[in-house]
C-alpha cells in the first residue's frame, strides 16, 4: 500500500519537531578521524615498562613456537575411504598391507570424522595396537609376536596409547656394553 | 598460554567491494578461537599434567534459533533478542498510516507485546524496542497490523499461520519474488542498505529481518511490496561461554602433544570444551600441548593455542585491554590506543651459578598485515614484521601502552591486521627457546564515507536523491547522516537525523553498505546552505566521516514590471 506521492508538506512539519529532539546540541562530541600522518606520528607514543629492556636493533628470534605449528596435516598420515578420512601422527601406522595401500597416506577425500569416529566405521580392515610410552619412544621394542601378527592379519595397524593414536620410534639400539679394562 | 592465538592456515577468500553486493557467509567470531590450559606447567618429568580447554566456534544465525515454517523462531540456547524497526511505509494518497508491530515470547500462552505502534516518521531504526533474554526451546512469533485512515484495522499478519504477508530472512537469502516491487526497484529508503543489487539480503551473522505486507492479501499484486513493516531482530549469546555448541557440529577437535625429546606425538580427540589429565605425562625435556580445530569439509585448520610444560622454564601470562568490549577476540581501531599486560613468574635472581636464561624471558612483538581482501592474517604460517623485542628480569607485571596501531602501512588508515606479543623462555635454557604465553590484538581500519547524487555549490529547491556509500563501518558500531542549517559546527542545534540513513553493525569483520535516500527534500527545513554530514558511533567514540553543505533556495523570484495606466 506505498504511494510514491512525495508527502513533503506533512513531513516538512513533521520532521522538524520529531528529529530534532534526537539532535540537540549537547548531542555526542564528534571529532574528525586521524590522518595518515597523525597516526604515522603517534606511533612514537609507546609507553614500555622500564622494566622491560629493549633491544635497540631487534633481530628475528629463532623459531618460538614448537615449530610444529605449521600443519599439523602434514604432519599425519591420511586414512581415508568411502568418502570419509581421518589422520594420526606419522609412524602410528605400523603395517599396511599390500591392497590397502590406497587407504593410507593418499589424499583427504570427503568429510573429516575424528580417531574414534573413523575407526567405529572401518573395524574391518583397521586393528589397534596398544602400546606404552616406552614403546613409543622406541626404550622398548614390541613384542616380536605382535609384530609377526601385523604382517598376517592382513589389516591396517595402528598403534595407540589411552585410545589416542600415538607415533613409535624405532627401537633404539642397545647402549654397548661397557669394556672393562 | 592460556589465550587465542591465531594461526589459521587455509582461509576462505572473501569477496571484496562495496556494500551493494551480496554480503560473504561468515559467523561471529569470524573464525574459531579457543584457548588451552595445561597446568601445572612447571613439573617433573613423568607428570601428568591437567588439561583444560574451550572452543569457541563461528556462529550464525542458523546456530541461534530454528526458523519453523511459518517463519516463527525457536531459540537453540539461551538468547538475548534485541528487536529494532527499521522502516515503515504504510500511507493512502499523501495521508501516514499507523501500523502496530507485535512480538510474542513463549508460543501460544505467552502475552503479544506491542513493541511499536506509530506512522513512518515515529521509526526511529536505532532504537532497541523491545530486549529480552529467551530462554533455549522458546518460540518467537512475530505480528504486525495496519490500521486505515478512518480507524479500522486491516486483518493482521503474523507468524503463528503460514502466510506470504509475512517473512523473515537472513543473510544471503532473496527477497520475495511474489513481491514485485523487488524486481521493478521499488524499495524503499531504509531498506536499500539491507538488499543487494542482486536481490539478496544483507544482514549481520546473528540478524534476522522481518518484511511485512499489511494491505494488500493478494501476492504478486502491485500494492503487494513487502515493505510497509520491516524489522531487524539481532540475537546474542549472553553467556558467550567456550564451548558452546555453535558451528561446532562443522568441527573436529584435537588436543595433540609432543614430547620435545623423543618427538612422539599422540593425538587426543576432544570435545569443545573439557579438561583432562594427560595420559602421555611430559618428558624430560618437557611437552608441547596444541589445541588444534579443524573444519570437516573443507580440512581448514587452526591452532587454537599452545603451551609448553616443563621442569624448568619460567611462565608468563598475558592479557591485552582495548576499548573495544568485544569477547571471544582482544580488537580495536587503527587510531585506538591499547595496552598489553605481561606477569612473569619463575625468574630467579641472577647468581654465580644460575644460567641466564633462568634469570629473563624474551618478549617480542610482531605485527601482521591481512592480505588484501581478507580478514585473518592469511594462509600457511605468515611470517610477521618484528616490531620490538626485549627481555624481562624481573617477576612481577609489566605494562606496554600504545596510542595507536604500530602496522606497518602506506596508509595507517586504511590498514587492517593484527599485532602478536609473545613471551619466550631463552634458548640454551636446557632446552631451545619455547613460547610462554602469546596474545593478539586485531586491528580494524577506520570507516570512510561519501554522499553523492549532489552539488555543493549548487542551490536546490528540491534536494536530489542522494546516495550513501559506507566502507570499513566497525564491526560494533552505528552510522547515519544527519543535516542541519548553517555552516558546519562542532556541536550544532538543530540536528536533523534521516531515520533511512541509520545503519547498525553487529558484525565480527569491518563492513561496507551503500544506501539510496530518494526522499530526503523534506528533512532540509529552511532556506539557505544545510551542512550534511555522516556519523559514525563506535566503542571508542562519534567520528565524523563526512561533512559537506547543501544550499536549499525554495524563494520564488518575479521579474517584471508594473505598468500604471489611466
Amino acid at each position: 500500500m506505498k504511494t510514491v506521492v512525495s508527502y513533503r508538506i506533512l513531513a516538512l512539519l513533521l520532521a522538524g519537531a520529531v528529529y530534532q529532539a534526537a539532535g540537540q546540541a549537547g548531542g555526542p562530541v564528534v571529532r574528525p578521524l586521524p590522518t595518515h600522518g597523525e597516526l604515522a606520528r603517534r606511533q612514537a607514543e609507546r609507553r614500555i615498562d622500564p622494566k622491560i629492556a629493549l633491544e635497540k636493533d631487534p633481530k628475528p628470534m629463532q623459531k618460538i613456537r614448537s615449530d610444529k605449528t605449521d600443519s599439523i596435516l602434514k604432519r599425519s598420515t591420511i586414512l581415508s575411504f568411502r568418502g570419509y578420512w581421518t589422520f594420526v601422527p606419522k609412524e602410528a601406522v605400523l603395517h599396511v598391507p599390500a591392497h590397502f595401500r590406497g587407504r593410507v597416506g593418499g589424499p583427504r577425500q570427503g568429510r573429516l570424522l575424528t580417531w574414534r569416529e573413523f575407526l567405529a566405521k572401518n573395524r574391518a580392515w583397521l586393528r589397534v595396537q596398544p602400546v606404552t610410552l616406552a614403546n613409543a619412544r622406541g626404550e622398548e621394542p614390541l613384542p616380536e609376536e605382535e609384530v609377526r601378527q601385523h604382517k598376517t592379519i592382513g589389516q591396517v595397524v595402528v598403534a595407540t596409547c589411552h585410545g589416542g593414536p600415538i607415533s613409535v620410534k624405532p627401537p633404539k639400539a642397545p647402549d654397548p656394553p661397557e669394556q672393562k679394562s | 598460554m592460556s589465550n587465542q592465538t591465531r594461526m589459521k592456515l587455509i582461509l576462505p577468500v572473501l569477496l571484496a567491494g562495496s556494500g551493494v553486493f551480496a554480503q560473504d557467509e561468515h559467523g561471529d567470531p569470524y573464525e574459531p578461537v579457543g584457548s588451552l590450559t595445561v597446568s601445572p606447567v612447571v613439573v617433573q618429568p613423568g607428570v601428568h599434567p591437567n588439561m583444560e580447554w574451550g572452543i569457541e566456534y563461528p556462529e550464525d544465525i542458523d546456530d541461534l534459533v530454528d526458523v519453523g515454517d511459518n517463519d516463527e523462531l525457536t531459540a537453540k540456547k539461551d538468547l538475548t533478542m534485541k528487536v529494532r524497526v527499521a522502516g515503515v511505509a504504510f500511507q493512502s494518497g499523501n495521508t501516514q498510516l499507523n501500523v502496530a508491530h507485535w512480538v510474542r515470547i513463549g508460543g501460544s500462552s505467552a502475552n503479544w507485546e506491542l513493541v511499536f505502534y506509530g506512522k513512518s516518521y515515529h521509526v526511529n531504526p536505532a532504537e532497541i524496542v523491545l530486549e529480552r533474554e529467551v530462554p533455549a526451546g522458546t518460540r518467537i512469533d512475530f505480528a504486525g497490523r495496519g490500521r486505515s485512515s478512518g480507524g479500522s484495522w486491516y486483518s493482521t499478519r503474523w507468524t503463528v499461520y503460514d502466510m506470504e504477508e509475512v517473512i523473515g530472512l537472513k543473510n544471503g537469502d532473496l527477497v520475495p519474488d511474489y513481491a514485485p516491487a523487488y524486481n521493478q526497484g521499488r524499495i524503499e529508503d531504509f531498506l536499500t542498505q539491507f538488499i543487494s543489487d542482486d536481490l539478496h539480503v544483507i544482514l549481520g551473522p546473528r540478524d534476522m529481518i522481518y518484511l511485512f505486507e499489511l494491505y494488500s492479501t493478494t501476492p504478486g499484486d502491485y500494492y503487494f511490496d513487502m515493505q510497509d513493516l520491516v524489522s531487524v531482530i539481532t540475537f546474542e549469546d549472553p553467556a558467550l561461554d567456550p564451548g558452546d555448541i555453535g558451528g561446532s557440529h562443522l568441527y573436529a577437535n584435537f588436543i595433540r602433544q609432543i614430547q620435545r625429546d623423543s618427538g612422539v606425538e599422540w593425538d587426543l580427540t576432544v570435545d569443545p570444551a573439557g579438561a583432562s589429565l594427560s595420559q602421555e605425562g611430559v618428558s624430560t625435556e618437557g611437552s608441547f600441548f596444541q589445541l588444534w580445530s579443524i573444519h570437516t569439509n573443507l580440512a581448514t585448520e587452526y591452532l587454537l593455542d599452545e603451551q609448553f610444560v616443563t621442569s624448568y622454564t619460567p611462565n608468563a601470562v598475558m592479557a591485552i585491554t582495548t576499548g573495544d568490549p568485544y569477547v571471544p577476540v582482544p580488537r580495536t581501531r587503527v587510531d585506538q590506543p591499547f595496552s598489553v599486560q605481561v606477569d612473569v613468574s619463575g625468574l630467579l635472581e641472577p647468581g654465580a651459578d644460575i644460567p641466564l636464561a633462568a634469570t629473563q624471558v624474551a618478549l617480542s612483538h610482531e605485527v601482521f598485515l591481512y592480505p588484501e581482501g581478507q580478514h585473518s592474517p592469511g594462509g600457511g604460517d605468515p611470517d610477521g614484521t618484528l616490531i620490538q623485542q626485549g627481555y624481562i628480569e624481573d617477576n612481577g607485571e609489566s605494562v606496554l601502552s600504545y596510542t595507536v596501531t604500530n602496522l606497518p602501512a602506506g596508509n595507517l588508515t586504511s590498514a587492517e591486521g593484527e599485532e602478536v606479543f609473545t613471551v619466550s623462555a631463552l634458548e640454551d635454557f636446557g632446552v631451545s627457546a619455547t613460547v610462554l604465553d602469546s596474545k593478539r590484538v586485531q586491528i580494524w581500519p577506520m570507516a570512510t564515507g561519501s554522499v553523492s547524487g549532489f552539488d555543493p555549490a549548487a542551490y536546490y529547491e528540491d534536494v536530489p536523491p542522494l546516495t550513501v556509500t559506507l566502507s570499513d563501518l566497525y564491526p560494533s558500531s552505528t552510522t547515519y547522516l544527519r543535516t542541519y542549517p548553517g555552516g558546519s559546527q562542532s556541536n550544532p542545534g538543530e540536528v536533523t537525523i534521516i531515520p533511512a540513513s541509520y545503519v547498525v553493525i553487529n558484525d565480527s569483520i569491518p563492513q561496507d553498505r551503500s544506501i539510496h535516500l530518494e526522499d530526503v527534500d523534506s528533512y532540509f527545513t529552511k532556506e539557505g546552505p544545510h551542512t550534511l554530514e555522516i556519523l559514525h558511533e563506535t566503542p571508542f567514540g562519534t567520528d565524523l566521516l563526512y561533512s559537506s553543505s547543501i544550499r536549499v533556495d525554495r524563494t520564488i523570484e518575479m521579474t517584471g514590471s508594473l505598468n500604471v495606466s489611466r
